[in-house]
């Protein structure tokens, strides 16, 4: 489904990923893990097309991620976002269900089936300049969420979430992943990943340092923090 | 088609939100004002000791009118250009809707179709005014000031297209800035082709009114019927056509520009 292979990503002053491969099976969960700056934000870039390896290969389901057609069926929530403030939230999600290719007679279904499925099916014809941080990650879950994608790549996805928010987020993730989507979840938070993945690539300063199921990675005695720790200082 | 269809919608209603449009909204209506006092003056002209006839003189001064406003329309152009892409880039919007299967080339146009419906929209209102009350008050044909305003829309295409560009590589007040120049020394190097002289013409301006974009002149070379007496010695194709011709290179500067953009750092 998704494929990385040999990428090297250099920027003008530093090098953000250093000759990784990787590979995203279809129906799969997988977790990015690693310190702040250890690449896994480039990793989603490089999947949507938002910026070209420098050397190495990308596929989004055979596709290079240039070619449009390789997001159709993908929802994408990126870390941060500011949403159009003067638009509801009903109305950013017909927009989006216009640029997704949804048929204009299923946009209201869709719409109401992602605001249903995030809990935001009442604020409907809310402004979003009105609605709290939260609620806005919440539209921004829904938005991801529109249309019943197959592939779904998740920055941070619980970054301004309060704890219920967050355990909400992991359940819809897990719906996802029970429905056969396949799940990218870029995140700092192992206990996040631990809950919702059944596979996880550890990053570390641009490198892939681990890959594999979690029993595969975490010792009989270690916690997926201890793991992880060791993986990375190694 | 549906994805550009919207995407131009919510850039239109970007653009409309500016403050920008508030100062436009009134500027038309003061320029509307001068048009109405422009096009009713009256009196008794002579030049050379012979007495002239007004509507002999209104083409000509139909014609700067016209050159003058096409230039505030492209300025207008320009200036909302300077951040209308760049700012969808900033705040993380290109970034939502560019992880839809849609490609850069789209969102690109789009965003640039909601700039040139605000500045045609003022142009028409303006030049459809001037244009109007030019043929009532002065009996000015339509047909050259139709093709002049078609001159004036390519010409706000071309500068909302460089001005776009820019946007990718400069701050926005360094974008305007550039461009604002660029259209003021573009119209003096128009302008100056038309002062009589001995010797040809040679120099910088000379080369940047040969060529570069014809803004101020191409409009005046559609108006040439509006002036019989004044030899502009233009040929409207050649000047419209190169209008065109830098319209493609701005619309190709812009789409590659933006492919080459690294999105979401």
């Amino acid at each position: 489904m998704l494929s990385l292979t040999n990428v090297t990503k250099r920027y003008t002053s530093r090098t953000a990923l250093s000759g990784i491969s990787l590979e995203v099976e279809a129906g799969s969960t997988v977790g990015l893990l690693g310190p702040n700056g250890a690449g896994k934000t480039t990793i989603l870039r490089l999947l949507l097309g938002f910026t070209q390896p420098t050397s190495g290969s990308v596929l989004v389901r055979g596709l290079e991620p240039s070619d449009p057609e390789s997001r159709r069926g993908l929802g994408y929530l990126p870390e941060r976002m500011i949403l159009p403030e003067r638009m509801t939230v009903r109305g950013l999600l017909h927009l989006h269900a216009d640029l997704a290719g949804i048929d204009r007679g299923d946009h209201v279904r869709h719409a109401d089936e992602a605001m249903e499925q995030v809990g935001i099916g009442d604020r409907a014809e809310d402004g979003i300049g009105t609605l709290s941080k939260g609620l806005r990650q919440r539209v921004g879950f829904a938005q991801a969420f529109l249309g019943n994608p197959g592939l779904l790549l998740l920055d941070e996805p619980t970054s301004g979430l309060d704890p219920i928010g967050m355990r909400d987020a992991r359940e819809w993730i897990a719906a996802l992943r029970d429905r056969g989507a396949t799940v990218l979840v870029s995140s700092h938070v192992l206990s996040e990943v631990e809950r919702v993945c059944d596979k996880v690539a550890i990053l570390n300063e641009g490198h892939v340092v681990a890959t594999g199921s979690l029993p595969e990675l975490v010792g009989d005695s270690e916690t997926l923090e201890d793991a992880f720790v060791r993986l990375v200082q190694k | 088609m549906r994805a550009f269809t919207a995407l131009s919608k919510e850039a239109l209603l970007d653009a409309i939100r500016r403050r920008i449009v508030a100062a436009v909204i009134l500027l038309c209506l003061f320029s509307l004002m001068a048009i109405d006092g422009f096009t009713s003056c009256a009196g008794n002209v002579s030049l050379n000791g012979e007495d002239v006839q007004l509507a002999e003189m209104a083409g000509a001064s139909g014609a700067i009118l016209f050159v003058a406003l096409g230039l505030w329309i492209a300025v207008l152009a320009a200036i909302l250009a300077s951040d209308h892409l760049q700012q969808t880039l900033e705040d993380g919007s290109a970034n939502l809707s560019l992880a839809r299967p849609l490609s850069r080339n789209t969102f690109a146009l789009a965003r640039l179709t909601g700039v040139l419906a605000v500045a045609l929209l003022t142009g028409a209102v303006l030049l459809g005014s001037a244009a109007g009350l030019l043929n009532l008050r002065s009996g000015l044909a339509l047909g050259p000031a139709l093709i002049a305003g078609a001159h004036v829309g390519v010409a706000a295409f071309v500068c909302a297209t460089f001005s776009m560009t820019l946007s990718l590589w400069l701050p926005r007040l360094a974008t305007m800035l550039t461009m604002l120049g660029f259209i003021a020394t573009m119209a003096t190097a128009n302008l100056m082709s038309f002062v009589p002289r001995e010797e040809p013409w040679t120099g910088s301006l000379a080369l940047l009114d040969r060529l570069g974009p014809p803004l101020a002149k191409a409009p005046i070379a559609a108006l040439a019927n509006w002036m019989p007496v004044a030899e502009t010695g233009l040929n409207p194709v050649l000047s419209g056509a190169a209008l065109w011709i830098w319209a493609g290179l701005g619309c190709a500067a812009l789409l590659i520009s933006f492919r080459r953009v690294e999105l979401g750092r």
